[in-house]
């Protein structure tokens, strides 16, 4: 008996630091996000209870709107452009072309260096004057070609979805080792039937890739959803609401105007959201994730 | 076209596995997957290499041609970029803040992993459930709490504020890799173990730990380069310049070097180039864990 209370002390110990961790950052934040998103709350004062009006203010505030509509463009993106255009890379990756290894490599480098260190490269590739993108179209469109990317309301949001479209190297990298875990036989029967390299891509690995495309899916709309540096480094959600998202308006709202409680509301916003997404991509993809044991 | 299919058709005999390569259509197949990969190459390479050509040149060079190579490559960008932003010490701070969330998490997740992978006792799976719900939480959910929670701890403005909460990101990703992995290990070694007398805690350092290294690598690559690379709250959660990490410091060039775009893109390889040097060494084991990380995590 005391055996297995000693054991249960141990356990008790193991799991205490992991737990305290959880609470910290975690449980106890939590339950101030959702207490204070229905209270006013500057900080320095204590909080007042206001109910609704916080989620109110939200939902009436054009720059939420924006940010929301803002957002869904970007999921949009990730869906049909990012995702498609990783799982093609890692399709073509899996021929074993020739330099395949170092390209692999390569397009994994704009994710391994900083986000903030990303944006600020492509502060300088987009820069009017001396930015290397328009030095490239003025060879061909004339030295009067100048647009201000990054800062133009028309060009601004474009400009930012392709600076993240590196992080398709993600999809590519997870999509590759599942093509690369396919039995070769498998293609070697469809071939022997007289079935192309197009057709074996389209026919055989593309339905084998069914869950692993639904998990980029929640990958990269998640990582939308958590977008925060590239917008905050590179045009700051402007010109206007042109590139803002939740993110940013809930730093701006806290550092600038100490609104805390309506910062938490667009908190408990943003997770409800990504718990959505979690639920529709599972359940469209009829996934069973391995990891969930 | 018939050149190409016959180079393709010839180069994969000998290699394993590529009999794909052989059929009639790979022809075209090679040329649009040649031009896909070369505009992979062109994305994610050329930008770094147009910043580090520029970081020698001089300032009206920059501005006259983005296409030159440096006429007298000079390393005075990178000499006032040290000085003014003063780099090596920010570098440090994202160093000892990156080492030490590092290190702790790997020390009370692998605990946490391996208690509830080898042990029996009541709330396992309530526990499990409850600290892999962080995974649902998105990190920019809870800006504001985090920010009053450090506050109340006395650790606003310091690297310790920032390596609690760093640490605390990692939970869900470390624990997924590391418990899943003991659960993989027969549970023989640990019953001849603790017949020749070994205790729970022998059996966990000296057997258990250096059995599951590999999940230990990968959850240390994943939380340290979360770690390096997080900016948003090192934005909230520091004011003072030494508590500033590599990535706010970048936040900060624009009106450190105003238009002088040569030490601002010196600045820039300065921040950067260690990160590639080392994702060039250790590149394998990297993208791995990015595999094993972002679908477990």
């Amino acid at each position: 008996m005391s055996r297995k209370r000693k054991q249960g002390v141990i356990i008790a110990l193991f799991l205490a630091p992991a737990l305290l961790m959880f609470v910290l950052v975690y449980l106890w934040p939590l339950c101030l996000s959702v207490v204070s998103s229905f209270c006013r709350w500057n900080g320095f004062e204590p909080m007042t209870f206001i109910g609704l009006k916080n989620y109110i203010e939200l939902f009436g505030d054009p720059k939420f709107l924006a940010a929301l509509w803002n957002t869904l463009k970007w999921a949009l993106c990730a869906i049909f452009i990012h995702v498609p255009f990783g799982v093609v890379v890692a399709l073509v990756l899996s021929k074993k072309m020739f330099g395949w290894r170092f390209i692999r490599s390569s397009f994994m480098v704009p994710n391994i260096i900083s986000q903030s260190g990303m944006a600020i490269l492509f502060t300088f590739v987009f820069k009017p004057d001396a930015g290397i993108l328009n030095s490239v179209i003025r060879v061909f469109a004339g030295p009067e070609f100048n647009v201000n990317w990054l800062h133009d309301p028309k060009t601004a949001f474009f400009s930012l979805t392709q600076i993240w479209l590196w992080f398709a190297a993600v999809i590519t990298l997870i999509t590759l080792s599942e093509l690369l875990s396919v039995s070769p036989e498998l293609y070697e029967a469809a071939r022997i039937d007289g079935a192309n390299v197009f057709q074996l891509d389209w026919y055989i690995s593309l339905p084998l890739l069914r869950n692993i495309i639904g998990t980029g899916i929640i990958i990269a709309v998640t990582s939308v959803f958590k977008m925060f540096d590239i917008i905050y480094m590179t045009t700051g959600g402007g010109p206007g609401n042109a590139t803002i998202n939740l993110a940013v308006m809930s730093v701006n709202a806290i550092i600038t105007q100490n609104k805390y409680g309506f910062a938490n509301a667009i908190g408990i916003f943003l997770l409800l959201m990504g718990a959505a997404v979690m639920g529709l991509t599972t359940k469209s993809f009829r996934m069973n994730r391995s990891s969930a044991d | 076209m018939t050149m190409q299919q016959a180079k393709t058709s010839a180069a994969p005999r000998g290699r394993r596995g590529n009999r794909i390569r052989q059929g009639r259509a790979f022809g075209l197949y090679a040329v649009l997957g040649y031009l896909v990969l070369a505009f992979v190459l062109l994305i994610s390479i050329a930008p770094l290499i147009w910043v580090l050509l520029s970081s020698f040149k001089t300032n009206n060079e920059i501005l006259e041609s983005a296409f030159t190579l440096p006429k007298t490559p000079s390393l005075i960008g990178y000499q006032i970029a040290a000085e003014t932003a003063n780099i090596p010490m920010r570098f440090l701070t994202s160093l000892v803040v990156a080492t030490s969330t590092t290190v702790i998490s790997l020390f009370i997740y692998s605990m946490a992993a391996y208690v509830l992978a080898r042990c029996e006792f009541k709330l396992k799976n309530a526990v499990f459930g409850l600290l892999i719900c962080s995974m649902l939480i998105p990190s920019n959910a809870m800006i504001q709490p985090i920010y009053i929670t450090v506050k109340t701890l006395g650790l606003y403005d310091t690297k310790l504020g920032l390596i609690l909460i760093y640490t605390g990101f990692s939970m869900a990703m470390c624990l997924f890799l590391m418990k899943s992995y003991f659960q993989s290990v027969p549970d023989e070694l640990e019953e001849a173990a603790s017949i020749e007398g070994a205790g729970f805690f022998s059996i966990f350092v000296k057997i258990m730990l250096p059995i599951a290294r590999p999940a230990l690598a990968s959850s240390a690559i994943m939380t340290f380069i979360g770690a390096w690379n997080e900016l948003l709250y090192a934005l909230l959660l520091t004011s003072r310049e030494v508590n500033r990490t590599l990535p706010l410091t970048m936040k900060y060039f624009t009106s450190m070097f105003s238009f002088n775009y040569t030490p601002m893109f010196a600045a820039l390889v300065m921040c950067i180039a260690p990160t590639i040097l080392i994702y060039v060494v250790l590149q394998e084991q990297i993208m791995e864990s990015m595999v094993a990380g972002s679908v477990k995590g």
